[in-house]
Parts: structure tokens; C-alpha cells; sequence
């Protein structure tokens, strides 16, 4: 039998107001860059404006980074914001944007409550079979995340534990938004229009 | 088989004793009208309890993100808008805001002060859905009926600023499309006036209301713990008790000059973070949203609603940035290659995340819990597709 769940632990009011931070306590990246390094990862950090700022960090790294970082008392950067897959493909500089190489990119934007602060941590994958651990057992908000990234570009999140499409049919064939999906003519017998 | 159980000296018949039980998966939607769209949730019911609640999604799938790659910036916004169409001001709003962040671009003071209007405007009436459905789920009709009066009200002002009533096209990278006149500051300020006491007679109404309350109170409940780990936002996460408010903590357009308080669930009836305090911060934040309108109106200054940012916008670089939305923080990344199309315009959906809590959160509910959980999140399946 099922079992019917009644009773809930309520949370106690004074422990609710108590989340958030006071804004700017949140230290330079270049500060938690070095933390980091110091706790044993190869960061990356890039800064140009007006672009975020990000760390960039090695595909194997990733899990290990984002359950130190966490996990860390000081940053408790616990509060996944979102997912996002970037793809790239070859192409020569033109007049307005400069040569881009061919590759996929990941972004992870994380929140912490005491530092109020944002931070974004990306990897970079290869355009061929692109694949990278999965963070869904440290963020429950990573499971859709990962499988929509799976779903519309291909990448393929190692241990995850349901990767399957999410928005599209399961029957679909292709990623939509890699740069060279090839649109289809037709869906089980049925025309596509264009 | 014979009428009755049991027979008359109370005992149970053989042939009774016998009977499996036995689990029946059931599809509620895509066309159940408490699944506010084109949400099926396949149940896995044992009796009247809930084993296993899976969601699927993807009915209102458009792919926003591959038609923005084809189209210029600002011939996107008119596809953000259909995103969250309860919604569409704040949808806007943050695709303009990411947008001048990325072209570093100044805002007149007069347009940061209408686009603040119209999106607490927007705010009100999103609310106003929300909550008149939320009762049509639990079974009060009435509720219903003058959440649509008022919303109603605050449509026609959205017609008369820019012609639309659902799908603007009103906030543009550097301002707003169109001044507000003189009229249309009164029929707010009118508004304002008029809503005040119409929101106490909801509040009154629903609020309190025993059977109400009975439905919603202590059923679902969402841990402060819970809420972050699955990344909720809005009125689902200040319902749990955690107090984040983007307008609070990372002001945007102005919001900052603006005196409001964050909402957040305070167990007035049940516990924190229960379907009754998710509704109920909906009903303070409308309120707040009052009293931010009213402050608007009075400091809005004269000059120009629209800033000097050219027709054919072509920026660099890369952005996240997170705007406060009715349904929680709306997220645009955009990777702007120089050229005049995006890159790659992704949108984080507050909702889509608010979905993906079904499945742990109504295994072990009644099964008529079910509706006034998924109600209870305010969920537009417009932007969980996208």
C-alpha cells in the first residue's frame, strides 16, 4: 500500500528570515579563484566587459568544483540558477565579430544567499559526441536543466539518472539548436511546415 | 456481486476477502482544465494515494531560442512576449534590460518609471489570474468572477497605453515604444484607488474561508531546503519563508528608490511553505505592488521615454541577467556574436522548474491534492515550453 503522508515538520518563523545577506559581502572572483586553487582546481578566470564575468573550469573538475563550492561554509554557493549549452561552429572573422572556433559551451549559474552574489562557472566540451558528469544528485533543479541541454543540443550528462528528451518527442530526430540541425521535412508522415 | 460488504453478523464474505488491490496510472491532461495549459501528469494512483506523479511537458513547444537566432534583437521581443502571455510586460522587461546591459546604454528616468508601472501593473494582473483560477480549481467560483473584474480593468489601461491587451510589444531596448499620457497616469492613479478595496473583499472572501483553507492548508508543503535545492523562485520560494527578492537584493529600473516589503510565507494558517502560504503571498504582493504604482506615479518625472540607442542594434559579449517576474526569476542568457541576429537567446523559466517538482512532491497526496498543488504554483505552460 501506499502510505498517505500527513504529518510535516513545520519550520520554525525565526529560522525564515534569516537567508539572505547583506548585499556586496560577496568577495572579488579573483578571491574565491584563488580559494579554489588553493583546495586543488585549475580555474580559469575571464573578464571582459561588458561581458559576466566567469571561471572556466576543466569538464573532469566540474562536479568536484560545484560540490566544493557548495559545500564551502564561507561561499555556499548552493542555489543552482540555471543551465545553458552554447554551441559554436568555424567561422572566419567579418567585419563586426571576430574568428570563432568550433566548440560547446556550458554555462552554470549559481546564487549564494550569504554572499548575494551571483557566480558563473563554465565548461567547454568538444562539438563530437560532447559529454560531461552530471551535478543532478548535488542540484535536484539540475535534472531538468540537464536533460532540456540534452534535449536541445545533444550533450550527453554521464550518471545522470532519466536522460531523456523533455520537450520534444521522444521520436524526434536531431538536437534543434546545434548550429548545423538540419531541419526535417517531414514528422511521422506528417509535413513540416517551414 | 451482492450490495453489501458485509453481511449481517459482520463478517467479511469469502469472496470479498479475497479482492486485490490493484494500482491504476491515470492521465490528468493535456486537456484538464486545473492543469492551467497543456500539462499531462501521468498518476500512478493506489486507491485514493498518490504512488507516483510523473509530468510531461512539451505540448507548447515553439522553440523561442531557435527563432531568435534567425531573427534581429528587436524582432525577438515580440517572441518573448508570447512566452509568459499572462505576463508579457515583465517578460520584456528583462530581454531589454539584458539587452542594454550588454550595449551599456542609459535609460531615461521617465521610461525606468513607466517600464516600473507597467510591470507592477502587469504584476497585479497576473496575480489576479492566478489566484481566480486557483479558487475555480478548489471549487469557489465567485472568487473567480472578481479577480476578472479587476484584471479586466487593468487590461483596458494596458490597451490604451499601447494597444494591446495581452501581447504588448511595449518595452524596447532604450525605453518604451510610447509615452504615457496624462489620462492614462489618472485611470491608474483611479485604479489604485478603486483596488484597494476590492482586493480586502477577495482577501476576505477566499482567504479565510474554511473549506478554503481546509484544501490548501498543509498539503504540499515545500521546505526552505527543498525550495533552493530545486531552484524555485517567487512567490513558490518566499512562500517556503526564504527571503529573496531580485527588486530587493539586485534592484533593477529603480526599484531601489521604491518603499515595499518582500512578502514572504508566514503560517498564518498551516505551515510555512503550503499551498494556502504560496497563495497568500500572492495576495501581500499585491499590495506591495499597489503601493509601488502609487509611489511611481508621483515621482515620475517629465523628459523622454525613450533613450538614444540606434534601430539596428548590434552588440558583443556575453550576459545572464535575472529579472523578478510574477512567477519567480525570469533569466535571459544571451551570447551576442556582433552581429545584428543573437547568437543564442536562452531563457531560464521559473515555471519549468516549478514542474519539475511534481514528481517528488505528490508522491504520498490525495489525489484531489493534486489540483490544488499544481494551482497552488501558478504555472504558465507558455514558458515551461517556450
Amino acid at each position: 500500500m501506499a502510505k498517505l503522508r500527513t504529518t510535516f515538520a513545520p519550520t520554525p518563523l525565526a529560522a525564515v528570515k534569516t537567508v539572505v545577506g547583506e548585499a556586496g559581502a560577496c568577495p572579488p572572483l579573483a578571491d574565491i579563484k584563488s580559494k579554489a586553487e588553493a583546495a586543488g582546481f585549475k580555474l580559469e578566470l575571464i573578464e571582459a566587459a561588458p561581458s559576466d564575468p566567469f571561471l572556466k573550469v576543466k569538464a573532469d573538475d566540474l562536479v568536484g568544483f560545484l560540490k566544493w563550492i557548495r559545500d564551502d561554509l564561507n561561499l555556499e554557493f548552493n542555489f543552482l540558477q540555471v543551465i545553458s549549452a552554447v554551441d559554436f561552429i568555424d567561422k572566419a572573422a567579418t567585419e563586426d565579430s571576430p574568428t570563432v572556433r568550433a566548440r560547446m559551451e556550458l554555462l552554470y549559474v549559481l546564487y549564494s544567499f550569504p554572499l548575494c552574489a551571483y557566480l558563473n562557472v563554465k565548461v567547454e566540451l568538444p562539438r563530437e559526441n560532447p559529454q560531461v558528469n552530471t551535478v543532478a544528485h548535488l542540484f535536484r533543479a539540475a535534472n531538468w536543466y540537464e536533460r532540456e541541454c540534452y534535449d536541445m543540443m545533444g550533450i550527453k550528462f554521464n550518471g545522470h539518472p532519466h536522460l531523456e528528451r523533455i520537450l520534444l518527442p521522444s521520436d524526434w530526430v536531431g538536437h534543434p539548436l546545434r548550429k548545423d540541425y538540419v531541419y526535417p521535412e517531414e514528422y511521422n508522415g506528417m509535413k513540416v511546415p517551414l | 456481486m451482492s450490495t453489501s460488504v458485509n453481511n449481517t453478523s459482520g463478517e467479511i464474505r469469502d469472496e470479498i476477502k479475497d479482492l486485490e488491490t490493484q494500482e491504476l496510472t491515470i492521465n490528468m491532461g493535456p486537456q484538464h482544465p486545473s492543469t492551467h495549459g497543456v500539462l499531462r501528469v501521468e498518476i500512478v494512483s493506489d486507491g485514493e494515494i498518490i504512488k507516483g506523479a510523473y509530468p510531461e511537458i512539451g505540448y507548447l513547444h515553439r522553440c523561442f531560442e531557435k527563432h531568435t537566432e534567425n531573427r534581429e534583437y528587436l524582432q525577438v521581443i515580440p517572441f518573448v512576449d508570447r512566452m509568459d502571455y499572462i505576463a508579457a510586460m515583465n517578460m520584456e522587461l528583462g530581454f531589454c534590460l539584458a539587452l542594454e546591459k550588454l550595449l551599456q546604454v542609459e535609460i531615461p528616468e521617465r521610461a525606468q518609471g513607466i517600464r516600473v508601472l507597467v510591470s507592477e501593473l502587469n504584476r497585479i494582473a497576473s496575480h489576479l489570474l492566478a489566484l481566480g483560477t486557483y479558487s475555480l480549481d478548489i471549487g469557489g467560483f465567485t472568487p473567480f468572477l472578481y479577480a476578472f473584474r479587476d484584471r479586466e480593468k487593468i487590461l483596458r489601461i494596458f490597451e490604451e497605453i499601447c494597444g494591446a491587451r495581452l501581447l504588448y510589444n511595449y518595452i524596447r531596448p532604450g525605453g518604451v515604444a510610447r509615452d504615457l499620457s496624462k489620462s492614462v497616469q489618472e485611470k491608474i492613479a483611479d485604479f489604485c484607488k478603486y483596488f484597494v478595496p476590492q482586493l480586502d473583499e477577495i482577501n476576505d472572501l477566499l482567504s479565510g474561508n474554511l473549506i478554503f483553507v481546509n484544501r490548501t492548508a498543509n498539503i504540499g508543503v515545500i521546505s526552505p531546503d527543498m525550495a533552493v535545492a530545486y531552484g524555485l523562485s517567487g512567490p513558490n520560494l518566499r512562500g517556503s519563508g526564504v527571503n529573496w527578492d531580485l527588486r530587493k537584493v539586485h534592484p533593477y529600473s529603480g526599484y531601489e528608490k521604491y518603499d515595499f516589503d518582500v512578502c514572504l510565507g508566514l503560517a498564518e494558517k498551516g505551515v510555512v511553505g503550503d499551498c494556502w502560504n504560496r497563495y497568500f503571498v500572492r495576495i501581500k504582493e499585491m499590495y506591495q505592488s499597489i503601493r509601488i504604482i502609487e509611489q511611481a506615479l508621483k515621482a515620475l518625472p517629465e523628459g523622454a521615454s525613450m533613450g538614444a540607442v540606434s534601430k539596428s542594434i548590434k552588440p558583443i559579449g556575453e550576459i545572464y541577467m535575472q529579472t523578478e517576474c510574477p512567477r519567480g526569476t525570469l533569466g535571459y542568457h544571451i551570447v551576442a556574436d556582433g552581429t545584428k541576429r543573437p547568437h543564442r537567446v536562452k531563457a531560464k523559466s521559473p515555471c519549468f522548474i516549478a514542474v519539475s517538482t511534481i514528481d517528488e512532491m505528490c508522491a504520498g497526496m490525495m489525489l484531489a491534492d493534486v489540483v490544488a498543488y499544481l494551482g497552488s504554483l501558478d504555472i504558465v505552460l507558455g514558458e515551461v515550453d517556450r
